[in-house]
């Protein structure tokens, strides 16, 4: 009886793995990809991992060139149409796709084609319901799952993207704006190190890529890690010299060190390099800053700042407290009740607040109580604009900072020495270069005995 | 299970286990692009860096044993084996970027690929070592199959390769590390388990109830199952258990070579029961040599285990590096070893393979090692970046070239570690050997039984040995205990068994070499008393008997040197007991030829000196019996004529003493007859009667009787069974007598007359009678000296009757060539005087 038991128990033991064998196999024998054609596989899966390190010029070339290879290979077909940017050739694409024999595909391929064709129709609803339908079939399909995280960022559903773009990565850890994405979201956390991590390693997997550089150059800035930064930078304008975001963060490097002299050759290289509108933006808001370093705050005024800096969103914190140093409390109320209004209207369009927007409200209100004496008023609305923004979409992390200085010079004000300290201290954690700046920012924040023209 | 099944089961697990440990060896030196990185096995999930390979890529740029490895060129890494297909994708030489954490942070640096090899002198040595022993297990199980602890060595063996060969890899990113690495951790878990098995089993089975005999083997044998079921199952459960229900707090259990730190508790827990179950059975052992082999074990487990689990369970970092798993390794060799001696002890393995090989594999693998080492650090010095270097063949001939010097360096060093090792058993081997040489110069009966019984069981720690002695065809107990059957049924077949295959043999083999049935009534009774091994004692002559060998008082099994040792022994002792057989034949013959010789002489003075026949006749006799004594004589007898002699000669069927003991009854019978019937027919008529035996073969008596007529020119005779009388002529010339119609030898029949025959004799013719002895007599070719060759002497031969026989007897011995004579040889001459007749 034993004997029997022990030999049914070895049969159905090796038959059971015998089958798991079969299986395994037949599951990895599955065909990815509907081409008969070789070369077009090949082509189509170096432009699956270009397209990946966000190589889009060199993606579309090998997508092309799996066309080439065979025509009638839909998923190149649907992979070139997303980054195609002539309309007329898009259509063509789009006509093919919606000719395409679909018996032939596979699930993912078809899935493919059908968002293709729902994006062609501008159909959004149709876009988010097939995402999701696949990915609750397909939870791990690296295709399926960046559309719903692309999704979520959209939505500014932070925790559900980083969930999304974490099983993204797990799947496909070359993805790199994935990467690049769960760096910002660790970063507007306070997760430094993760960030840092995730731009490294996006550096690491597309080396000769300006973004991760400039990314990276953002964060070190952002900790006061100005030399590091500096080199990132420089090295994602090396890549590219017309990334002018990095100039921008150059500007920023040299304001926060307080070398004004430093802005001239920044800016001379973004005239050689970004489009004029940017560079004159560029330029008003360095004149602004220098103006501020040097304390003439009169200065940009006599430059007609207001007029190079039409928008609320360009005018910034800079410019109010500018207007409020200067007396120009007219023009810093309008910037406040522009700025209320855009967020009001975004919220009317998209039925969210924009990121930081709310904070950006609150501090231009914080701020102005300032300029009035109303320094406990002030440093609620401050304390309020903190817990409402986070350490990136609004001023790259660094409006998170100057708000905490403004808070501790509210504190101040208001008598309170030990919030003060503990809001100080808060800074001096992330970024201590900044938080010894303490002074110099004080002395620039709008107060009853600091303003006059 | 069955006990076949169960040997199927252990092959096939030693079969897989040897598979899998030389394909990862092969794995590892089939040439590919390597880093130099070796991956930390308890780190699933991570390619965390346990050891960078001095002279390679990772070492130069910088990599760190602790450093994890996040990327590989270009991509991140998601498994160790996207690591192995990224690295496939590149050539040796190529330089690759990594991305490295450490300490938290993320580092870019530059590898450039060179090929695998073994890894460290550590490994290698290692590697040979598992293989070693896994050599050992094999041929202990082959020399023992049916030995329990014999398989559970060979067990122990095949789990400490796997440990030693998988285990220590020194793991990359192929699937087959994972797997080996699995498997080498597998066989980790299963070690304390089979060493407390073989700790139950050895040198006995412990009886789980200590209190005395089991009598219900049913229930013993499932107490057993039970035992050793939970024995084997808990090291395998435990891990799973733990991983289970997961570490407190949610994380992943700590591992510590594969195994959860759980395991290595149970393992220490196992040891410790281990040494309690031995001492437990050395307590059970009588013998002292027994318990020297105990102790020997439980020193070699101590000193080799403990500073393992020292090394392993309470400093498991120290097993990060290689060199410091080296520190554990080192002692952990003198468990096998320890083992594979104190098995010795017990008979159970052979010494010389074990310990010897085992030494010496040791030993030349440790010389090896360093030499490796060397050779590859001068290589790195200087071929690095070569094309040398970047060869796929290299690392493919430099471990051949490894090999092919092994077996070379262990022959030269085995002789040496012979004489520094095995000093023990050498000095038992020895003393077997003197044992033979003692035997062998005996010549007496008791000294030889004395150390085949007494001696050789005291010095091989045998519970008995017996001697039997062929004594007519059934062999009987010379010697040994008295629980062995006095007398053996003689079984030819065994005989011929035992004496074709030479030596010693199993008793449980005899059924099979003898068949079923022969053997069966000798087995039983002999298994019984506790025989294990037999054998003839056979020497060139004669079969002198069976030498009987009980089991050794602990698990005995005889080695192959051994049993080589003892067949020259019992080789030896049948030499001795032949010469004592021989001596003792010798003395008894010495004795009989004396009286062989008393006999002879006494029969010669039966003869007469010399023959009277009658006035005119001239005589000459002679008998020359073939051996001491013979059957042939001749007399004088009175003739019918008054004062006239007769002369008589006879040949008695039959040769030597009772051919001899024949003529006297015939000699006598004719003296005392012819004393009261002078009468020839009467005379033989009487006689006949007289010597006619019924029923007796060969009794009878070849007779001629020759007498000279009353006129003197001629002779009356009678012949019966003697040949034709030869009369030679004055001219030379020979013929025979006719012979008479009835001339049956007296004694053969009882019905029948001999009648008188009368011959006319001219002067100067002289007459020969003989015995059938001198036709007979032959060549050293076989042929016969025959009638033709008699006549012919007889016609050559000086005239009187002395020269007659002188020259007859002459022409014998030219013809014979001194041969040993066939027949007894008589010659009786007659002539007749020449002057008579004028």
């Amino acid at each position: 009886m034993k004997r029997t038991l022990l030999g049914w128990t070895s049969a159905v033991a090796v038959a059971g793995l015998a089958v798991a064998a079969l299986v395994y196999m037949g599951a990895f024998d599955r065909r990815e990809w509907t081409t008969d054609s070789k070369p077009a596989l090949e082509a189509f899966q170096r432009g699956l991992d270009e397209r990946m390190r966000f190589y889009p010029q060199d993606a579309m070339a090998s997508f092309r060139r799996a066309l080439e290879a065979d025509p009638q290979f839909a998923a190149a077909r649907v992979q070139l149409v997303e980054l195609e940017r002539e309309a007329e050739t898009r259509q063509a694409h789009f006509d093919i796709l919606a000719t395409v024999d679909r018996r032939r595909l596979t699930e993912r391929e078809r899935f493919l084609v059908d968002l293709s064709l729902a994006w062609r129709d501008k159909d959004q609803v149709r876009v988010r319901h097939l995402a999701r339908q696949f990915v609750e079939r397909h939870p791990r399909d690296p295709w399926g799952l960046s559309m719903v995280a692309a999704q979520a960022w959209d939505d500014q559903d932070w925790s559900r993207a980083e969930q999304l773009f974490g099983r993204l990565l797990a799947v496909e850890p070359n993805w790199v704006l994935a990467r690049n994405n769960l760096g910002y979201l660790a970063m507007a956390q306070g997760r430094f190190a993760d960030a840092e991590q995730h731009f490294q390693t996006y550096a690491y997997v597309a080396p000769d890529q300006a973004n991760p550089h400039d990314s990276l150059g953002e964060l070190y800035v952002l900790l006061g890690r100005y030399d590091e930064a500096r080199a990132q930078l420089e090295q994602a304008l090396e890549i590219r010299p017309d990334f002018c975001a990095s100039y921008g963060n150059l500007i920023a490097i040299a304001m926060l060190e307080g070398r004004s002299e430093a802005f001239g050759p920044i800016l001379d290289r973004v005239d050689a390099h970004c489009e004029p509108a940017m560079a004159e933006r560029m330029r008003c808001q360095a004149r602004m800053i220098e103006a501020f370093l040097e304390r003439d705050y009169e200065a940009p005024w006599r430059e007609a700042i207001d007029r190079c800096l039409p928008g609320p969103r360009e005018r910034g914190v800079m410019f109010h407290r500018l207007a409020l140093l200067t007396g120009r409390d007219d023009v810093a109320r309008e910037q406040e009740e522009a700025v209320a209004a855009l967020a009001a209207k975004d919220y009317a369009t998209t039925g969210k607040r924009q990121e930081g927007a709310n904070a950006f409200e609150l501090h231009l209100r914080g701020v102005g109580q300032l300029a009035e004496g109303r320094n406990a008023e002030a440093a609620e609305s401050l304390r309020a604009a903190d817990r409402s923004v986070r350490f990136w979409g609004l001023g790259d992390g660094r409006f998170k900072l100057l708000n905490k200085m403004t808070l501790a010079i509210a504190l101040e004000r208001a008598g309170d020495a030990a919030g003060a300290a503990a809001a100080l201290a808060e800074v001096a954690q992330i970024n201590p270069e900044y938080a010894r700046r303490l002074p110099q920012i004080a002395e620039r924040t709008p107060g009853p005995a600091r303003r006059g023209r | 299970m069955s006990r076949s099944r169960l040997k199927l089961l252990l092959s096939l697990v030693g079969a897989v286990a040897f598979v899998l440990a030389a394909s990862s060896l092969i794995d590892i030196i089939v040439p590919r692009p390597f880093d130099g990185v070796v991956l930390e096995a308890d780190a699933p999930g991570r390619l965390v860096v346990r050891e960078v390979l001095g002279g390679s890529g990772a070492e130069r740029a910088g990599i760190r044993p602790g450093d994890q490895i996040v990327g590989i060129d270009r991509s991140v890494l998601d498994s160790g084996s996207h690591a192995a297909r990224l690295l496939a994708a590149r050539r040796i030489g190529d330089s690759v970027a990594y991305l490295v954490r450490r300490d938290g942070r993320l580092t870019e640096v530059t590898v450039e690929l060179g090929r695998r090899f073994v890894g460290s002198a550590s490994y290698f040595f290692a590697c040979l070592l598992g293989f070693a022993f896994f050599g050992v297990g094999l041929f202990v199980r082959r020399r023992q199959p049916d030995q329990r602890a014999a398989q559970i060595f060979f067990l122990l063996c095949s789990l400490f390769m796997i440990f030693l060969v998988c285990r220590l890899r020194p793991a990359s990113y192929q699937w087959l590390d994972a797997f080996v690495l699995e498997a080498g951790a597998l066989a980790l878990m299963l070690l304390p388990a089979t060493f407390l098995h073989f700790f139950l089993v050895f040198p006995r089975p412990l009886p789980l109830r200590p209190t005395g005999a089991e009598p219900d083997y049913a229930k013993r044998r499932r107490r057993w199952l039970a035992v050793l079921g939970t024995v084997y199952l808990v090291p395998i459960l435990l891990p799973i258990a733990v991983r289970w229900t997961g570490a407190p707090g949610g994380e992943s259990p700590r591992l510590i070579s594969g195994a959860p730190a759980a395991s290595w508790w149970l393992l220490g827990l196992y040891f410790v029961l281990g040494l309690a179950a031995l001492g437990a059975n050395a307590r059970r052992l009588g013998d002292e040599r027994q318990r020297r082999g105990v102790g020997l074990l439980q020193a070699g487990s101590l000193f080799g285990l403990a500073p393992f689990l020292v090394i392993a369970v309470a400093r498991p970092n120290w097993l990060l590096t290689d060199p410091h798993a080296f520190l554990a390794l080192a002692p952990l060799t003198l468990v096998p070893l320890t083992f594979a001696v104190a098995i010795v002890r017990f008979g159970l393995l052979d010494i010389q393979v074990l310990v010897r090989r085992s030494l010496v594999y040791t030993a030349v693998s440790i010389a090896l090692t360093v030499s490796y080492a060397v050779a590859l650090g001068l290589f790195n010095a200087f071929a690095i970046g070569s094309k040398l270097a970047l060869s796929p063949w290299f690392p493919i001939f430099f471990a051949l070239a490894v090999l092919l010097l092994f077996e070379p360096l262990r022959l030269r060093s085995q002789e040496m570690v012979d004489r520094f090792a095995l000093g023990d058993r050498r000095r038992l081997q020895e003393a077997v050997r003197e044992l033979g040489r003692a035997t062998s110069a005996q010549v007496d009966l008791e000294p030889v039984v004395r150390d085949l019984v007494e001696r050789l069981p005291r010095l091989l720690g045998l519970h008995f040995a017996a001697l039997y002695l062929d004594a007519g065809g059934e062999l009987r107990r010379e010697a040994g205990p008295a629980a062995l059957p006095a007398k053996l049924p003689p079984v030819p077949e065994l005989r011929d068994a035992l004496a074709a295959r030479g030596s010693l043999a199993p008793l449980a083999e005899l059924p099979g070499l003898a068949g079923a049935s022969a053997a069966a009534d000798l087995v039983a009774p002999l298994a019984e008393a506790g025989v294990e091994w037999l054998t003839d004692l056979t020497s060139p002559r004669r079969r002198i008997g069976l030498v009987l060998l009980s089991k050794p008082a602990g698990q005995l099994a005889l080695g192959e040197e051994e049993l080589a040792l003892l067949d020259s022994l019992f080789d030896q002792a049948a030499m001795a007991l032949e010469t004592h057989f021989l001596l003792g034949e010798r003395a008894r013959q010495a004795e009989l030829e004396r009286e062989l010789e008393i006999a002879s002489t006494v029969q010669a003075e039966l003869l007469p000196r010399a023959l009277r026949f009658g006035e005119g006749w001239r005589v000459a006799a002679v008998c020359r019996p073939a051996r001491h004594v013979g059957g042939d004589f001749f007399a004088e007898l009175p003739a019918r004529q008054n004062g006239a002699r007769a002369i008589v000669f006879g040949d008695v069927a039959g040769k030597s003493v009772a051919g001899a003991l024949r003529m006297m009854a015939a000699h006598e019978a004719l003296q005392s007859l012819a004393l009261t019937h002078r009468d020839p027919e009467q005379l033989f008529e009487l006689a006949n009667r007289r010597l006619y035996l019924p029923g007796a073969k060969r009794s009878f008596v070849a007779l001629a009787y020759l007498a000279a007529l009353p006129d003197g020119d001629g002779i009356e005779y009678l012949v019966a069974g003697q040949p034709q009388l030869l009369v030679r002529g004055r001219g030379g010339a020979v013929r025979a007598l006719p012979l008479p119609a009835h001339r049956l030898p007296v004694g053969a029949l009882l019905e029948g007359r001999h009648v008188l025959s009368q011959a006319r004799l001219e002067p100067g013719e002289l007459i020969l009678g003989y015995s059938d002895g001198v036709i007979e007599a032959q060549s050293p070719a076989g042929e016969f000296f025959g009638d033709q060759r008699l006549a012919r002497a007889l016609a050559e031969a000086e005239g009187s009757p002395d020269g007659v026989v002188a020259g007859v007897l002459a022409a014998i011995e030219e013809f014979t060539r001194g041969a040993e004579p066939y027949d007894d040889i008589t010659l009786v001459a007659l002539a007749r005087d020449a002057e008579v007749a004028t």
